[in-house]
Parts: structure tokens; sequence; C-alpha cells
């Protein structure tokens, strides 16, 4: 018995070193995406765009691993929901690899077009933010800190107002200037992509809080209603 | 407890049984020899009340010794309980007390081995805290970033660099690794480690402190199933930085002085072969050979004024009104700001009185105005402002042109640097400019900073004390 729990842990161990190496390169991921559409720098993109298949291979083998560990362990209670976040929680940050990849693809397409300055200090912002966002969830997860959890799900909020900032701002100069249609429409739509990695990023709080408390939420349910 | 009463009892019960029989056995040998000699009869003297006298006596006699022994026990108990305290307060590392013993004592010798013991283990443990003061510190202070992990992956010992490069703080002694760090490329360096045990070695580019590193992960074998990783990390920014700033330099200026003598070569080759007969193309060639010639000056006289600002930093101030003084230096940008179409702001109170060396200063914001247009789009905008705040004073020159990249942004302050080369060698210009900029802000006690966004615009501000430090003012006076 004490082998086979000693097994069990070792998988468990294996499990938690490349989720959290799989955080590491979504993190890198969407604070490249960021810099890269920033600084319009198309070589930084095309470099992210490559690195995501190391993130989506990643979130194969954490699935195997995962189904492995439930079919030969079959684990409960807290060893169980641990192995079920993991499963969880990875597709959600794959999720956020992909979007840091779509901002990226945006961003090659851009180049050259003409731009809205206002509206290139939003999206930095905002990006930064998303940023740090992402950075927090992946220290709330390994901590298993319920508080930050929370905390991050609330703050999640301000990535919706600034969607709608820059949505309305991008309209507003879009009706006066055809020539900003182009690089306008991508503007929306990268401001899209990164509410939506705060949507995800809000997925993995409802996971640790889950891990925590064993109980399924919905935080901030109210806030895809509002857009 | 109870049990080693118990077996404590057993054990002197033990003693005494034994004790009785072997007495009780010599005193009836003794009795037999005895009465052997005195000739009486055997069977007559052997009787039960004999037996039983001599079980007593036995038992007597037994007892006595048990005790006796118990006595002595006891004492050698006590002696032996206070050695080991002694020990035990050596192991625990607290200052034992003295036991005194008679020379005599069996223990004697064993006494005054502890204290040879005790003494050699001070000794030890002075020198060790020593040791891991100076060693831990060393880390601590040691510029080159440092990780130790125990062969759990936890966090063993981490130093300041590190969490410096890493851009968190990574001293988090007993947490596992990978929760901590957040640079995948490192990560997956450590992990190498741990499954190949083999040291590796790596350049890795940082990115949340944009620095380049060289990075070392060591394998260190401590025991037959023990190990410690090793991460070191060596900051080489500054040496590829160099290393990238020497090739610029020497390419660069290659280029740029080479441009202007090709063409001089060429069109006088060109003269000197018979194109000199013809009047127009001898017009025009000497127009071209003579504008090439001005922008190799211009160049030279970058050059030299880099150089002599390095070899002379005195000041000639006086007092000028800052709004005026922009005013007047913007007439001489009139040409380029109609062509471009460019509109200006001047966002300056006026009565803004300051000291200041007016030729630098002249040279300083030229140069960010003629960037300013030169950078920028058609129909652009630049706003110039400046004010005078408690005890410093600023100007600053914003624009809304290309912008400059976050990773460029203290790179233009570089001779000869260029953000687009392309571009930058259509709208002309030495790539000097900026350069020299820093230099003369820097030798009248100011500071440049630059805040800009790609497809936004920049803003460089230039910030000086209003009362300048004592050296420059003594450099003045004499």
């Amino acid at each position: 018995m004490k082998e086979l729990r000693k097994t069990f842990n070792n998988e468990l161990n294996k499990m938690h070193v490349r989720f959290a190496e799989m955080g590491m390169m979504t993190h890198e991921a969407i604070f490249r995406s960021v810099k890269a559409f920033v600084d319009h720098d198309k070589e930084l993109s095309r470099e992210v765009i490559a690195r995501d298949q190391a993130i989506n291979e990643c979130e194969n083998e954490l699935e195997k691993m995962t189904l492995e560990v439930i079919a030969l362990y079959q684990p409960v209670t807290a060893d169980l929901r641990d192995v079920i976040t993991i499963l969880k929680a990875s597709s959600d940050i794959e999720r956020i690899g992909d979007h840091a990849v779509s901002i990226c693809h945006a961003t090659i397409k851009m180049k050259g077009s003409q731009r809205i300055a206002a509206v290139e200090v939003e999206i930095a912002k905002m990006g930064d933010y998303t940023c740090s966002m992402v950075e927090q969830v992946l220290d709330a997860y390994v901590n298993r800190d319920l508080e930050a959890a929370y905390k991050l799900a609330k703050e999640d909020r301000f990535l919706d107002q600034e969607l709608k900032k820059i949505r309305s701002l991008c309209m507003k100069v879009m009706q006066q200037e055809p020539d900003a249609v182009f690089s306008g429409s991508y503007y929306i739509s990268i401001a899209t992509y990164l509410e939506r990695i705060g949507d995800y990023v809000t997925n993995v709080c409802e996971w640790i809080v889950f891990l925590q408390l064993g109980e399924i939420v919905e935080l901030n349910p109210s806030a895809r209603n509002e857009l | 407890m109870d049990i080693v009463l118990r077996v404590k009892q057993i054990k002197i019960i033990k003693t005494f049984c034994s004790d009785v029989v072997i007495i009780f056995l010599f005193l009836a040998a003794i009795f037999l020899l005895v009465i052997q000699q005195s000739g009486v009869a055997v069977r007559h003297a052997w009787s039960f009340e004999t037996c039983f006298l001599l079980l007593v006596t036995a038992m007597i006699l037994a007892a006595v010794d048990v005790c006796g022994r118990f006595l002595r026990f006891k004492k050698r108990k006590d002696e032996l309980q206070l050695l080991n305290a002694r020990l035990d307060d050596i192991i625990d590392g607290r200052k034992p007390k003295h036991v005194l013993l008679d020379p005599t004592d069996p223990y004697y010798e064993l006494s005054r081995t502890i204290s040879a013991v005790q003494s050699m283990k001070n000794d030890l443990s002075k020198s060790f805290v020593t040791q891991q003061r100076g060693y831990f510190s060393l880390i601590e202070y040691l510029t080159i970033g440092v990780l130790v992990l125990d062969q759990d992956r936890k966090i063993y010992l981490s130093n300041h660099a590190m969490s410096d490069l890493i851009g968190r703080e990574m001293n988090l002694k007993g947490q596992i690794y990978v929760n901590v760090l957040r640079t995948y490329e490192l990560s997956q360096l450590i992990e190498k480690v741990y499954q190949d045990k083999q040291d590796q070695h790596v350049e890795i580019k940082l990115d949340f402190s944009a620095k380049i590193v060289d990075a070392h992960v060591v394998y260190v074998p401590v025991s037959e199933h023990h190990f410690l990783v090793m991460a070191l990390l060596y900051d080489i920014t500054e040496l590829k930085e160099i290393e990238r700033m020497q090739m610029d330099f020497v390419g660069n200026v290659s280029h740029e002085l080479k441009t202007p003598i090709t063409a001089i070569t060429g069109f006088s080759e060109t003269l000197l072969q018979g194109a000199m007969n013809d009047p127009k193309a001898l017009n025009e060639f000497l127009n071209i050979i003579h504008q090439e010639s001005l922008k190799l000056t211009e160049l030279v006289e970058d050059i030299l004024s880099l150089a002599r600002i390095d070899a002379s930093p005195e000041l000639k101030l006086v007092e000028i009104d800052l709004r005026q003084f922009l005013i007047e230096l913007l007439k001489s940008f009139r040409p380029e700001i109609n062509k471009k179409e460019i509109q200006i702001y001047i966002e300056i109170p006026s009565g803004c009185v300051v000291q200041v060396d007016q030729n630098k200063l002249r040279h300083v914001v030229n140069n960010l105005v003629q960037n300013a247009i030169k950078y920028n789009n058609r129909k652009g905008k630049v706003w110039l402002k400046g004010t005078i705040k408690k005890d410093f004073w600023f100007i600053s020159v914003t624009d809304n042109g290309y912008g400059i990249p976050k990773d460029e942004k203290d790179r233009i302050f570089e001779r000869f640097y260029r953000i687009d080369t392309s571009r930058s060698r259509q709208n002309g210009g030495t790539g000097l400019g900026l350069s020299v900029v820093r230099e003369y802000v820097e030798a009248m006690s100011g500071k440049i900073t630059v805040e800009s966004q790609v497809g936004v615009g920049s803003t460089f501000t230039v910030t000086f004390p209003v009362v300048l430090p004592k050296k420059e003012l003594n450099n003045e006076a004499e």
C-alpha cells in the first residue's frame, strides 16, 4: 500500500512539473505576443506562433498522463480533485496560448497599415494587465491560494470594460476615417482575444476553488450578459 | 517505563536466586568437609534442620551481596548519567556543566575524553559558523545568479542576483522550483539535468528582465543517493551589447564614410576622364562632389564634437527666456515644417528664465526638434513643453510620428545607431545626433528620458537642475 502511494505521488509530481512548465510557456507566449503587438515586431510574432506547438503537445501529454493515473490508481477525494483540476485547467491554459497566437497573427497582418494611436495605447495597457493576470493565476494555482483566485476573478471586470472602451473608440475612428477600418477591425479582435484570455483566467480561478473546496462555482457570472 | 521496571525486578530476583544457589552449594561443601574432618558420620549430621539453616544463611548472604551490588550499580549509574547529560549538552550545543571526578574513579579517563571532545567540537562549530557566514554572504552578494535545488526539486538556496535576473522573488526555500520560475527555457534545462544527470550549458534570453544570460546548470552528487542541482546565471547582456556596439560602430562608420567618398571618387574620376570638357556635366558633377564633401564634413564635425565633449566639460552660462529662445530656434526649421505641413504647439509659459549654456542647449533642442519633424508623418504634430519646477526645469519634445520599439529605446543614444536602417537612410542624418545630445545634456548635469510607443509617437524630455552642481561652477570661475 505504501509503495502504491509512493508511485502515485511520483506520478502526481511529474504531472505537476509538466503543468507548471505549460504555465510558464503560456505566460511567456502571452507576454511576447503583447510585446510583439506593441513593438510591431513580426519576428517575435512568428516565434510565438512556432512555439505554440510545444504548448499543445504539453496539453496532450498532460491529458494522457491524467487519464492513465485515473485508470491505474483510481484516486479518490483530494487526489481525484488534483488530477481533475490539472486536466481541466490545462485545457483552459492551452486556450490562452491559442489566443496569444491569434494576437500574433493579427500583428503580422496589421504590419504597415494605418494605425490609431489612442487605441494602441489602450491595447498596450490591456495587454500588460492580462499578462499580469495570467502570471497571478499561475501563482494562485501553485500556492492553492483561494483569496487570490476570488480577487482575480473580480479583476476580470476591468478587461470587459477595456474591451467596451476600445470597441467604441475604434468605431468612432472608423466612421471618420475609412483608411482606419482595416486596422480598426483588427484592434477590436485583438481586444476581444485579450478579454477572452481574462475569461479563461477566471475559469482557472474556478478550478482553484474546486481544488480547495470541492465545489464547482461560477465566478463572475454576470460579466457575459453585459456585453 | 513499566516494562523497564519489571525487567529490573526480574534481573534483581535472578541475581538473588543465583547468589543463593551458589552460596548454598559453597556452604554445603564447606559443611561436608568440616564434618568429614571431625569424623562424624555424614548421614547423622545431614538433617533437614542443617539444610534449612544453611539455606537461610545463604539467603542472608545473598541479600547482602545483592544490596552491595545494587548500591555500587546505583553510584556508577549516577556518574554515567552525569557524563551522559554532559554529552547530550554537547550534542544540543548547550554549554555543558563541569563534572569533577576523583582521579581514582574508573570513569575519570572517560570524563577527560569527553572534555576534549567538547572543546574540539566548540572549535569546529566556531570555524563552521564563520565559514558558513562567509559562504552565504558570498553567495548573496555574488553578481552571478545562483539557485540550488535538492533532489526533490525544492529550492534550497537562491541569491539576490537570481531574483533580479528572473524578475521575481526566487528566495523561497522549500518551494518546488517550477512553482516559482516563469522562464520555460531555464526550467527545461533544469529538468533535463534531473533526467540525464549531466551538466547543461546554454545562452538564454530572459523576457521579463530583458537580460541575456549564460546559464550553467550543474549536477552535484553529494552521496550515493543524494544530489543537488545548481543553476548559475551569468549576466552577459552588457558584454553582448558592447560586442554588438563595436561591430555596429565599425560597420556604420565605414559605411557612412564610404558613401560620400565613393561618390566623390567616382565623379572626379569621370571628370578627369574627359567629362570636364562638357560644361553642363562639369557643373553638375562638381555640385555633387561639393555636396558629398559637405556631408563628410558634417560627419567629421559630429565625430569631433563627441570627442570634444569628453575633453572639455566647461560651460558658458547665460540667462535666457525659454519661450523666446525656442521661438527663435524654430525659425530655422520653417522650410521643413512647411514642406511636411507639420503643426507645432508651444506650451511654455513666458517668463521662464533659466541659466544655461546657450550653444549646448541650442544643439540639444535643435536635434530633438529635427528628429520630431524628420520621423513624423505628413501633417503630423509636434508639441514643445517646458517650465520651471521647484528645483529643476525641463523641455520636452513630443511628436505623434513613427515611435520607437521598446527594446531599442536605450539603443538610440548609441553612436551611429539607427532603428530602421532603410527608412532612416532615406531621411539622411549621420546617426550621431542623439548620442551627441546625450553627451551635451550630461555635460550640463541634466538627464534625458524617452517615452515612446510604435505608431503612437515619442516624447523626449531633458531635465536640468535649477542650481548647477558646484563642480561646473568652479570650472566656470577659473
